[in-house]
């Protein structure tokens, strides 16, 4: 009986995925080597001269490194995958060619056995003229078999041979000290809960030390609210509560957890919220940077509105000033827009963090606890106690025959 | 005594600049999504581990970027307004 026909192994992959690749890691190779160069003239004054622009230097001065070591990365993996690619395309279609070839000879082997059966079935004997040329075509036919396995074999060998030197060179590259570490993959798998405060807790200190001291307090009194809404009114578990308190051993503000909670989540045309998967940390980092954004953007739109050439060193080159007349109008219907816009951005945002599901509108929550503590913190410090008014004296009537109009 | 070079518009763009920096560093994508491309061999692998084995570093240099990026605007902001404060007292206003 004939064996069944046996499919040659076809390299797997594409060539055309694995250039995108290379393409897309060339770009953010050199994206990343163009900001460490940036940073590092930065770091050395370029901008800034005084105090605050020497902390500034200091505090960025390690960013460079990890950048370089970064772009080290990127660039230095875009050749290998581009010869991987050259190399999986070529034996990839060497491989496809052998097995069609294998498979086409294969199957002519096939019908011509059936054939010879046929021919024996009818009464032929295997020395009959009819069978030994049906026997000779199976021969060719397995000769071309067995070319075409030995050229799959070969083509398979070239690409694993190329695969396993693009690996090595790709993992000499990754050998480098921002490398994660054991330990903290270890943590990252542990879980969706685990990850968020395994790692969040790793991060270093913040930069700016003033406003992490606000972070923490307001943290502090987010995460005993969190308790209060447990203990109160049973909503929760304590588990949940460990988003909190993860978020407040890295010194997240409410802002942020605000934003990381709508993070990721899209308002659709339709009306609808499409939502992306992340974590715990990854929500409560990109609430982090949003919520820098937008602070920069306020920054910005305090330059935007000075005319030219309003301020002494204006005169030097130097920002202009702001028009000293109506400032209290415009702040009034600026505060006007702003509450408007405030409260329908925040029926948006409860949508989009209620579509993230629970973990989202925890954060949310907490988020919005923390904030409205951190506001009202600088307000728990008693004010100065305004001195007693003093009360009127009162004289005694004056002697008969003075005037009461006599001054001091 | 402290002497001060400070060209806020400049700093307020740094500030901006770094905060975008650290939204792109942690906004990158997982490698995990392109590994297909790459077949079942060890190249895809070590690429995978390469893009994505410095997350801890990345998402640590994100942040404080978009923190410091933050404060330098912040600090920008402040330059302005110390400018306009001072530029409306030599004109003979009140200072804030």
């Amino acid at each position: 009986m004939t064996p069944p026909v046996r499919r040659l192994r076809v390299v797997e992959g594409s060539a055309g995925g694995v250039r995108l690749v290379a393409d897309a890691v060339a770009a953010t190779g050199r994206r990343l080597a163009d900001a460490a160069g940036t940073l590092v003239r930065l770091r050395e004054g370029a901008v800034w001269d005084g105090p605050a622009g020497e902390a500034f230097g200091q505090r960025i001065a390690s960013a460079p490194a990890v950048l370089d070591r970064a772009a080290r990365r990127f660039l230095g993996a875009a050749a290998p995958l581009r010869e991987l690619a050259d190399v999986l395309e070529a034996e990839q279609l060497a491989t496809q060619r052998t097995a069609d070839e294998h498979a086409d000879a294969w199957g002519a082997y096939v019908l011509l056995e059936d054939r010879v059966a046929a021919l024996l079935g009818a009464g032929l004997t295997q020395a009959a003229p009819e069978v030994a040329a049906l026997r000779r075509a199976q021969q060719e036919e397995m000769a071309t078999v067995l070319r075409a396995e030995e050229g799959n074999r070969a083509a398979l060998a070239r690409f694993d041979a190329a695969d396993a030197r693009c690996a090595r060179t790709v993992a000499a590259l990754a050998d480098d000290d921002i490398a994660d570490s054991a330990l903290y993959r270890g943590v990252r798998g542990a879980g969706s809960l685990g990850h968020g405060v395994g790692y969040l807790a790793m991060l270093p200190t913040r930069v700016a030390p003033q406003s992490a001291l606000l972070g923490a307090l307001g943290e502090g009194v987010g995460t005993l609210a969190d308790t209060g809404l447990l203990l109160g009114y049973g909503e929760g578990s304590w588990a949940e509560l460990g988003v909190g308190a993860g978020a407040w051993a890295l010194g997240a503000s409410g802002q942020a957890l605000r934003k990381g909670a709508t993070a990721g989540s899209v308002l659709r045309a339709d009306g609808g919220v499409a939502v992306s998967s992340m974590s715990a940390g990854e929500r409560v980092l990109a609430g982090t940077v949003a919520t820098a954004r937008s602070r920069v953007r306020r920054a910005r739109a305090r330059y935007a509105h000075l005319p030219e050439r309003g301020t002494p060193s204006a005169l030097l080159g130097g920002p202009p000033l702001p028009p000293s007349g109506s400032a209290l109008t415009r702040a009034r219907a600026a505060g006007a827009r702003l509450a408007r816009s405030r409260l329908a951005s925040a029926r948006t945002e409860l949508r989009l963090a209620a579509a993230g599901g629970r973990q989202t509108s925890r954060m949310y929550l907490a988020g919005v606890s923390l904030q409205a503590s951190s506001k009202a913190l600088p307000v728990t410090v008693p004010p100065r106690r305004r001195p007693p008014r003093s009360r009127p004296l009162s004289l005694p009537p004056p002697p008969p025959g003075c005037s009461a109009t006599v001054g001091w | 005594m402290a002497t001060y070079r400070v060209d806020a518009q400049t700093v307020l763009e740094v500030g901006a600049a770094l905060v975008d920096l650290g939204g792109a560093l942690a906004s990158m994508g997982d490698p995990h999504a392109d590994r297909w491309a790459f077949g079942p061999g060890p190249a895809g692998a070590a690429v995978e581990e390469l893009l994505g084995g410095w997350r801890h570093a990345r998402l640590g240099l994100a942040e404080a970027l978009a923190v410091l990026g933050e404060a330098a605007a912040e600090a920008g902001g402040a330059y302005v307004d110390t400018e306009a404060g001072l530029a409306h007292s030599l004109h003979g206003g009140p200072t804030a």
